[in-house]
């Protein structure tokens, strides 16, 4: 009789615990891993983009003329680093990436869905700053996902600047 | 362990993998190692012009490369033969290029021929065999024991192989086409002492007539007369061209005609000169183009005199009026123009025929004028008589005097079998192919050395047709090569270069690329001097040297003149193979638009597009007239079995209004052994049924001249067809 | 709702007689859209999936008959009977008179498809994963999206193109000019008869064409004004 209850206890206090998740789930931006993913390299934006001011698009580069802006090839990343701190462990990494003639994989902090067309070129020939979609880049060590990407979000700055918000500009 | 740990546990995993539910796998963003060259920006796309080697049209084509990778082929706009358009085959090449089932390195065969059973080999190993094949030829004085069979060549490619075989010491290089226009060149020959093919100017003519030229579908460059018969319809403001067609078969061509006139197979040469004699009579030819011809109208028309209309009328099944109507017309429209293609030049009187065809643009007299004929300035030269080559060769092959046979493309496919090519194929002892599928062929091959796709190939492309000025299309690779695959000139280099020798000193470059570079800069360097290296960029760009007069081409092209004193074209009786009594039926093949003379097979868009006649897919078919079909108690769909003096066939029926009821017609393209997963097995190969010894004179290449009979088997054709048979609307519904 | 103008009315007009039903096109669609390829089961099923066909119509009986080719693709109607019936608003109308589909909206009702009296939307019955094996899905376009099973798709203008050459004009401030972008249907047609452009520009090339008296449009009497002309076929006449 006595374990009955306990079982039944177990039970109710289970089912708390796994609703408290969900909820937490859907309403704490709880997806860290994906909002601010750990790299393969130790990358600061902060000391490039920050520190020593580098402009985006000196290292984005195709971001004014091309729907995605572009990460620096190996090569590039080589060139400077030749020069610029060679023997610190997180770029003797990267030159290790170059001497097994392997990219470095990245993960994406900003991913889109597939059904989703998202051209940069049209955002920076609007005016918009780069930081209005990616945060300030500038005073992250990590790479940290600000904006939620998610329809509603887009829509409001859409309507907000007057542009299109025909379906097909974006789902094709 | 205790309850209530196991229930604590399985209370945690299952919160725990909700909450792994709801995290999705961050995606990678891979980096270029080292940035692309200048001027391709990651997420552009990137065009490259290139041409098409998938028929011998040699078409220009540009390529949509994004991120490396070939996305969609279109026309090139500068290109003067296909002018930014481009059909449905030049668009499936890029499923050449990605096909699942391709050759990915050299095999060499372990198994039976035909097995299929391969052995990966390395290159060095692959090129080590062939060049031990050859030395032992050239060891035992056997060079003429070395056999290159490949389709009808043209500028560097030809020239190199040319050079290959002269060094060698072997004059048997084979370079046959099914479809090849040698008849055509022959005609000419004869009438104007010019092998040239003819350029028809079909965008300015008031009146097409044609016979059985297929011209929308494969005749000589489909993309170019497609486009000037849109022109010929629709584009002058006051004018709308007339077309008649004249055959047994309507056509996909013939769809498109204003008037058919389904003659009986074989008659249409005398049709011709039944027009011809109609004309003269009554005084409606030009009149200056007969003295210009060394012809006077009295002994023309003497000389006309057996092809009178009744009797005409009566050998061709067609009506006096009707033929008197076209032939008043064809005489009273200037400018008129007629053609004769494949249909016609393929029966057993077809050189003659084609001949009196000719006959009619002397009368109309539209030689080297607007809407008329002029010579095509393409390949102004060519193989005349491959055929004879080929039974030559077959005869040698059978004789056991060939050892060595380097193959390139699918013969064992596209010649039929009634030359006795496979029996003799396979007794030569060692066969070289090039395939990059596994086709027919490749089956029954010892040694597969693949070749790269079209659009990882250099390459020069002379269009066999359809300009009035020299052109040559350059092929440039538009993606890194695939697999570890080699052209088949580098092949042929290499295997020069190993040899030594009289090959090497040949052929000194060690590329096929610098070959192709090295010709251009020849033909260039003549009229704009130095400093090759920009004008070769800026070549690749434009996709090939275009809209030059070339004067040694321009002096070649000699507008066409009669040939004073030449026969008057004879189109005799046609002869066929088959009784009539056992074989009552003509049976006619032609290529399919899809899949041409078979090569377009292995490609899923084009197995998928619905043929525009009968909307059958992924098939092939027998198309019968209702009339016959009901005779036999055949249906829709039915498994037919179609049985000709040289063998039978099994396939399903396409009830097709409009064909004689004296005739049937099955598409070629299908029955391949190989060639991949989208085209084994599939459908039926017609040449199967052809009989080349027609009533006991030499092998000709009369492939609409062989009769059938038909029988019904059963009602499980699996004939699928991609619409509604009868169209989806009313006709009267959308007014057309 | 804010209204939403636009400059651009995107039209067709195929001229009949000048179509020769080569099928060009259909591989040029399926060449440019991702659309799936269809085996033999499938499309004896009748779930092939082209989004533009050519109708042929055999007229007449032997020895007078004729074939006619009617190209059928989506006929961008501006009463569009696919439009309303749509639970999820996933079919619907697009500022510059075309009929969007938003795939990752649509849930597969197929009302759309039923409603269709021109037969021209599709349905993914099969996951089309393995239409492309490995390495033929490098020939998928990035530029539009690979739709999955359950939805429905149908031919869009090639709007991938439209919206590049918009981009395009926009960043040199101005509106797209006539004949600079063309779907891959018209783009290859050999002969020439597929002319895509502005309809609310008069002077363009479909615009004037569109005002031929050959003109008619397919099953106008419903009332579903499409974006598509026909041009009449040639007759008898001649000359």
């Amino acid at each position: 009789m006595k374990k009955t209850w306990l079982v039944g206890v177990l039970v109710v206090i289970m089912i708390g615990v796994v609703a408290a998740g969900l909820a937490l789930v859907y309403f704490l931006p709880l997806d860290l891993r994906e909002r601010s993913p750990l790299q393969p390299i130790d990358f600061s934006h902060k000391l490039h983009a920050g520190t020593n001011a580098i402009p985006c698009l000196f290292c984005h580069r195709s971001a004014t003329r091309s729907p995605v802006a572009g990460i620096p090839a190996v090569a590039d990343c080589r060139a400077c680093h030749q020069f610029i701190s060679p023997d610190a462990p997180e770029i003797r990494k990267l030159m290790g990436y170059w001497d097994r003639r392997e990219p470095i994989p990245w993960v994406r902090g900003h991913a889109l869905p597939d059904f989703v067309y998202f051209p940069h070129m049209m955002h920076i020939r609007a005016k918009l700053a780069c930081s209005t979609c990616h945060g300030e880049v500038a005073a992250m060590e990590r790479v940290t996902r600000t904006a939620s990407l998610k329809m509603g979000w887009c829509l409001g700055c859409h309507r907000q600047h007057k542009a299109s918000i025909d379906c097909w500009t974006c789902h094709i | 362990m205790k309850r209530r740990t196991f229930l604590q546990l399985s209370g945690m995993t299952a919160a725990g993998a909700l909450l792994a539910g709801c995290q999705s796998k961050n995606e990678k963003l891979i980096p270029f190692l080292v940035p692309p060259n200048e001027g391709v920006t990651p997420g552009l796309a990137t065009w490259y012009a290139s041409a098409c080697r998938f028929c011998p049209a040699g078409c220009g084509i540009l390529v949509r490369v994004s991120e490396g990778r070939a996305k969609k082929v279109e026309g090139n706009p500068l290109h003067p033969v296909n002018k930014g358009k481009l059909c449905a085959r030049g668009q499936a090449i890029l499923q050449e290029l990605y096909h699942p089932d391709r050759v990915a390195q050299p095999l060499k065969r372990t198994g039976a021929r035909g097995s299929g059973d391969f052995q990966r080999i390395s290159w060095s190993e692959g090129l080590a065999l062939l060049t031990g094949q050859l030395t032992a030829l050239q060891r035992d004085k056997a060079a003429d024991r070395l056999a290159l069979l490949t389709p009808q060549l043209r500028g560097t490619l030809s020239e190199l192989t040319t050079a290959f075989m002269g060094a060698f010491g072997s004059p048997y290089h084979l370079s046959f086409d099914l479809l090849a226009p040698d008849w055509l060149r022959r005609a000419n020959r004869l009438n104007f002492s010019q092998a040239s093919l003819p350029f028809y100017d079909l965008a300015e003519t008031r009146y097409l007539l044609s016979f059985g030229a297929d011209f929308v579908e494969y005749h000589l460059s489909p993309v170019q007369y497609s486009n000037a018969f849109g022109r010929m319809r629709q584009e002058r403001d006051t004018v709308r061209g007339h077309f008649t067609y004249c055959g047994g078969r309507m056509s996909l061509t013939a769809a498109s005609a204003d008037r058919w006139l389904p003659a009986r197979p074989g008659s249409e040469g005398a049709l011709a000169l039944a027009m011809a004699r109609l004309i003269l009579a009554e005084g409606l030819y030009d009149r200056d183009a007969l003295p210009a011809g060394g012809l006077g109208a009295e002994a023309l028309l003497k000389g006309l005199a057996a092809y009178d209309l009744h009797r005409v009328a009566e050998l061709s099944g067609l009506g006096e009026g009707q033929i008197a109507e076209v032939a008043r017309e064809f005489a009273a429209t200037r400018p008129a123009l007629a053609m004769a293609g494949e249909a016609v030049a393929f029966q057993t009187n077809g050189p003659e025929a084609v001949r009196a065809v000719q006959m009619l643009n002397l009368l109309a007299g539209n030689l080297n004028r607007p809407g008329g004929v002029y010579p095509d300035a393409g390949s102004p030269d060519g193989p005349e008589n491959s055929f004879h080559e080929l039974i030559s060769l077959v005869e040698r092959m059978q004789a056991g005097r060939i050892g060595v046979a380097l193959v390139q493309g699918d013969p064992l496919h596209s010649i039929p079998p009634a030359t006795g090519f496979p029996q003799a194929l396979a007794k030569v002892p060692f066969v070289v192919s090039f395939s990059s599928l596994l086709d027919d062929t490749a089956l029954q091959a010892d040694l597969i050395l693949p070749d790269h796709a079209a659009l990882e190939s250099w390459g020069d492309m002379i269009p066999l047709a359809g300009t009035r000025e020299g052109v040559i299309g350059l092929m440039q690779p538009v993606v890194t090569p695939l697999f570890d695959t080699r052209q088949f000139p580098d092949v042929l280099l290499a295997v020069a270069h190993g040899l030594g020798g009289a090959l090497a000193a040949a052929l000194p470059r060690h590329s096929y690329q610098d070959m192709v570079k090295g010709a251009l800069q020849k033909r260039v360097g003549r009229e704009r001097g130095e400093g090759f290296e920009a004008t070769w960029v800026e070549l690749l760009r434009q996709g090939g040297l275009f809209g030059t007069s070339d004067n040694r081409d321009r002096g070649r092209m000699k507008g066409y003149r009669r040939v004073p004193g030449v026969s008057l074209p004879e189109p005799a009786q046609p002869h066929f193979a088959g009784d009539k009594q056992d074989f009552p039926l003509h049976l006619q093949v032609y290529p399919s638009i899809a899949l041409y003379d078979g090569r377009g097979a292995p490609f899923p868009w084009l197995q998928q597009l619905p043929d525009p006649m009968t909307t059958v897919v992924w098939d092939s078919w027998v198309e019968i007239n209702p009339q016959t079909a009901a005779s036999l108690g055949i249906s829709q769909g039915d498994l037919v079995e179609v049985t000709s003096p040289q063998g039978a066939l099994r396939l399903p029926a396409v009830i097709y209004p409009a064909i004689r009821p004296d005739m049937v017609a099955i598409p070629l393209g299908q029955g391949h052994h190989g060639m991949g997963r989208y085209a084994t097995g599939r459908g039926a190969n017609p040449l199967a049924l052809l009989a080349t010894n027609i009533e006991g004179k030499d092998p000709q290449p009369a492939w609409n001249a062989t009769r059938v009979r038909l029988t019904r088997i059963s009602a499980k054709g699996e004939l699928v067809t991609a619409g509604n048979t009868q169209g989806s609307f009313r006709s009267e519904l959308i007014e057309m | 709702m804010e209204k939403i103008t636009s400059p651009y009315k995107w039209g067709m007009v195929i001229d009949l007689d000048r179509c020769t039903g080569c099928g060009a096109c259909v591989v040029a669609c399926q060449a440019e859209n991702n659309v799936a390829i269809c085996a033999k089961k499938e499309i004896n099923e009748g779930r092939n999936m082209h989004w533009l066909r050519i109708e042929r119509f055999w007229v007449g009986e032997y020895p007078d008959v004729r074939g006619r080719f009617l190209p059928v693709l989506c006929q961008h109607c501006h009463d569009a009977p696919c439009e309303p019936v749509c639970p999820v608003y996933a079919s619907y109308h697009n500022p510059d008179g075309l009929n969007g589909q938003v795939y990752n909206r649509c849930v597969g009702t197929r009302y759309c498809g039923n409603n269709c009296p021109y037969a021209v939307r599709v349905f993914n019955f099969y996951d089309h994963e393995h239409a492309w094996p490995k390495p033929l899905d490098n020939q998928l376009s990035p530029d539009i999206t690979v739709r999955s099973r359950g939805v429905m798709e149908k031919c869009t203008f090639c709007i991938q193109r439209i919206r590049r050459a918009k981009e395009e004009a926009k960043g040199e401030g101005r509106l797209i000019r006539d004949g600079e972008v063309q779907p891959a249907c018209a783009q290859t047609c050999p002969s020439e008869a597929l002319v895509f452009g502005n309809m609310a520009d008069p002077a363009s090339r479909a615009a004037r064409l569109a005002r031929s008296p050959r003109r008619f449009r397919l099953l106008e009497h419903l009332g579903t004004h499409p974006s598509v002309y026909y041009l009449k076929g040639g007759g008898r006449e001649h000359v």
